[in-house]
């Protein structure tokens, strides 16, 4: 069974990027959502093994509210029971700081900036997080 | 005494020669009457015993004897009885002479002391009035410096000039042991007969006419319980004196001590007088009744008074408290013994005003005696005005100090937009370039799975692409645009063409996405200065943002001629998302979306409603956006002042109206 990868993503055109990289190319099996809801349920459910979170996010609201990725990061670092599923923060905001910034601000595991350059590096990174969880393993290669 | 009067007075009046003392005279006359007494009865007894006719007549010899011891007893006595009464009318006369000197030497002291207005010439001329009265001849006077407090010896007579750096009296006090200071402390006459404990000091050495151990009489000036100074009388031992002269050197003293105390009075007018003529503050004297008094030069110059004019004045009728406006009663405004501060307002003689600010005080009038209030001011105007100007540099320095913190706050606000502005554009730019560079790799590795694939994937790449030349083309008018470098083309014309052209360019992307997309334009030209091109990319931007935020319903461009005729207004309305209303302020700044979150961002409208807000206001209309609040929809209103298109512009604003 390969991983469950959730990608919160507004954007339909960097979603489909994200499915193509990590589902077709790395094999991982790729969801993806911009409903702050939806990702909090699978979390806490277990139904998914690492979050690829984008930060800006223009139609997300939780509670009526308008929310962002750190937001929603934060929550699911609040709660002991959606605590373990690891976050890689996937952002085009890429200034200097930013991601020490970003990794303090939401509780994020790991930070990656936007344009993905090489995604064979993402790729590494993604089964890096996913590790320490050895059921989680992805088959190697597609 | 003519000499040490001075060239100004006239000699005192004549006193006659001296006498001999009463002790002199009185051995003198006992001497030559008791030796010329004696002598007559020798002769006459002499000549009675041997040569009178006794012994022609045969007297016998007893008889003759008893009768020559007879006659010349009784002749002696005859002429001891004359002598006594030639004694007694001589010692009359004697004594006429000596109170005729005393008297005489009083009104002489009167007299220097009337006449003399120098102190140094008065202790001089008293000293030789005195001399001369009592016939005593060795004088000195202490007193008090004039600067400094030190008890001194100020004059001499009959002294040899070493006795003038002998005789150094003790500082006054309780202790002081030389006859002068101890006089001077206890204010009582001291006669001093023997040395005694007085130190040597007191002492002139010996000198002719004087002797040693002479008896020394010193004698206060007194005033009001104080001493001024003390007269001091050397008097030879064997010659002493008579309580006559005592008294006259008493007598001299006091008149010393009143004719000093008089002019050190005058002295003391003379410099107030001469204080009040120079000083700059202005003096006033009022009479009870508030009538000026007395007025110096300097209150006279300042109310542009002539000399003397002011005496005599009601001071209510040139100074008013200031404030209340009320005349100046100073009788009313203090009591008796207090002072006051007030401000007045003085009037001068031309009708224009100073402020004065005085001191009041109670006084007794001068002349009268009566109680009076004396007035001191001095003019303010200068100081007020120092004051104002102060107050008004101090004013705008504040005012200085708020714009540069204002300055400062819109630099660090500027600086924190341009931060923003940066961290912006590069998300703005990197968004895109993930897709560009994504799919490009995705097709590189040959990834994609199918010929469909390939074209979605080349078409996300050219989509991507032309997001950030749209962009890029922001970021170029922004900057130009903040160089000031947008070059405008206005002419007076229809605007219907491009607002036509602007509509049919997001129709597609309207449709595109489901939209309604209503185009509302009138029948007559909408005339007005206008670039076409940057008209079209202000609709342009604010039709893309219509459509891009909104998901359903319909986006409607409507433009009239309104505000009866003035003004055209091109509205664009939809049904999207909105915006919150505490986000409308904010609207025209750059990525006005950044606020705290990064939620709710939009691709590429950031920049857009500020580069039209800026070409919008340089073709002199204006932009205003309207939302009730979230998924509400937007108003979007532009307005320029209409003006008529020229008889070609409006005919071929017909031709391309009827084309369409």
């Amino acid at each position: 069974m390969s991983a469950r990868i959730l990608v919160v993503e507004d954007d339909p055109m960097n979603a489909k990027l994200f499915e193509m990289i990590l589902g077709r190319k790395a094999g991982f099996d790729v969801s993806v959502t911009e409903d702050p809801a939806v990702v909090v349920e699978a979390a806490r459910r277990g139904e998914v093994d690492l979050i690829v979170m984008d930060i800006s996010l223009s139609n997300s609201t939780w509670h009526g509210q308008p929310v962002d990725g750190l937001a929603i990061t934060r929550l699911l670092k609040q709660d002991a029971a959606t605590r373990v599923v690891p976050v890689l923060l996937a952002t085009a905001h890429a200034m200097k700081g930013s991601k020490e910034k970003f990794l303090a601000d939401s509780g994020a595991d790991d930070y990656v900036s936007k344009p993905i350059v090489n995604s064979d590096d993402l790729i590494v990174l993604v089964r890096t997080l996913l590790r320490p969880r050895s059921h989680a393993l992805p088959p190697a290669g597609r | 005494m003519a000499g040490p009067t001075g060239r100004r007075n006239p000699p005192l009046s004549p006193l006659p020669p001296p006498t001999e003392s009463r002790e002199e005279l009185r051995r003198r006359l006992a001497r030559q009457y008791a030796f010329g007494g004696l002598f007559l009865a020798s002769v006459l007894g002499y000549s009675a015993y041997h040569l009178t006719p006794g012994q022609a007549l045969g007297v016998p010899p007893e008889v003759r004897d008893h009768a020559a011891t007879a006659f010349g007893t009784l002749v002696f006595a005859a002429s001891i009885l004359l002598g006594l009464l030639a004694f007694r009318r001589r010692f009359a006369e004697l004594e006429r002479v000596r109170n005729l000197r005393a008297q005489l030497t009083i009104y002489r002291v009167g007299e220097a002391l009337e006449r003399l207005d120098r102190e140094e010439e008065l202790v001089r001329c008293a000293l030789g009035v005195i001399a001369e009265g009592t016939g005593l001849a060795h004088w000195a006077i202490y007193r008090h410096g004039e600067e400094d407090e030190e008890f001194r010896l100020v004059a001499t007579r009959g002294l040899p000039e070493e006795a003038n750096a002998e005789l150094k009296p003790d500082a006054i006090g309780s202790d002081a042991r030389s006859p002068a200071s101890r006089a001077a402390w206890l204010l009582e006459t001291i006669v001093l007969r023997e040395r005694g404990s007085a130190p040597p000091y007191a002492f002139p050495r010996t000198i002719e006419g004087l002797g040693p151990d002479p008896i020394v009489i010193s004698v206060p000036l007194t005033d009001r319980e104080r001493a001024v100074g003390v007269l001091q009388c050397f008097v030879p031992r064997r010659r002493g004196f008579d309580p006559d002269q005592l008294a006259l050197i008493r007598w001299t003293a006091s008149q010393l001590a009143v004719g000093l105390k008089r002019l050190h009075m005058e002295r003391r007018n003379r410099m107030l007088a001469s204080y009040l003529r120079s000083s700059a503050e202005l003096v006033l004297v009022l009479d009870a009744t508030g009538h000026v008094a007395e007025a110096n030069e300097a209150a006279e110059k300042s109310l542009l008074a002539p000399a003397g004019s002011l005496r005599g004045r009601p001071v209510s009728t040139f100074a008013v408290e200031e404030g209340s406006g009320r005349p100046f009663a100073p009788a009313e405004t203090i009591r008796d013994g207090g002072t006051e501060r007030i401000v007045l307002t003085m009037r001068r003689s031309d009708g224009s005003v100073f402020p004065c600010e005085a001191t009041v005080a109670s006084i007794a009038h001068p002349a009268t005696g009566v109680a009076a209030r004396l007035v001191v001011g001095r003019d303010i105007a200068d100081r007020r005005e120092r004051e104002e100007a102060l107050r008004r540099h101090s004013e705008e320095l504040g005012a200085l100090n708020a714009q540069l913190h204002a300055a400062n706050g819109r630099l660090a606000e500027a600086q924190r937009s341009q931060q923003a502005f940066l961290a912006n554009t590069s998300h703005e730019l990197r968004t895109p370039l993930n897709g560009v560079i994504g799919f490009a790799t995705l097709l590189e590795q040959g990834n994609a799975e199918s010929g469909e694939e390939v074209r979605d994937f080349a078409r996300s790449i050219r989509e991507s692409s032309e997001h950030l030349l749209s962009l890029l083309n922001d970021i170029l008018d922004l900057a130009k645009m903040e160089a000031g470098r947008v070059d405008l083309r206005l002419a007076p014309d229809d605007a219907r063409p491009s607002i036509r052209a602007a509509a049919e360019s997001v129709r597609a992307q309207a449709s595109d996405r489901g939209l309604t997309f209503t185009v509302d334009l009138p029948e007559e030209p909408l005339g007005f200065a206008h670039d076409p091109a940057r008209l079209r990319q202000v609709l342009l931007n604010v039709l893309g943002n219509a459509v891009k935020f909104t998901d359903r319903g319909t986006v409607t461009l409507r433009a009239r001629r309104e505000e009866g005729g003035n003004e055209i207004v091109i509205l664009v309305t939809d049904t999207g998302v909105g915006i919150p209303l505490e986000r409308q302020p904010r609207l025209f700044t750059k990525f006005a979306q950044v606020d705290g979150s990064y939620a709710k961002r939009r691709a590429g409208a950031g920049l857009g409603l500020m580069i039209s807000k800026d070409l919008v206001e340089r073709m002199g209309g204006s932009i205003d956006v309207e939302s009730d609040g979230p998924n509400r929809g937007t108003r979007v209103r532009l307005a320029f002042p209409a003006c008529d298109v020229g008889p070609l512009g409006a005919a071929v604003s017909a031709l391309a109206g009827g084309a369409s």
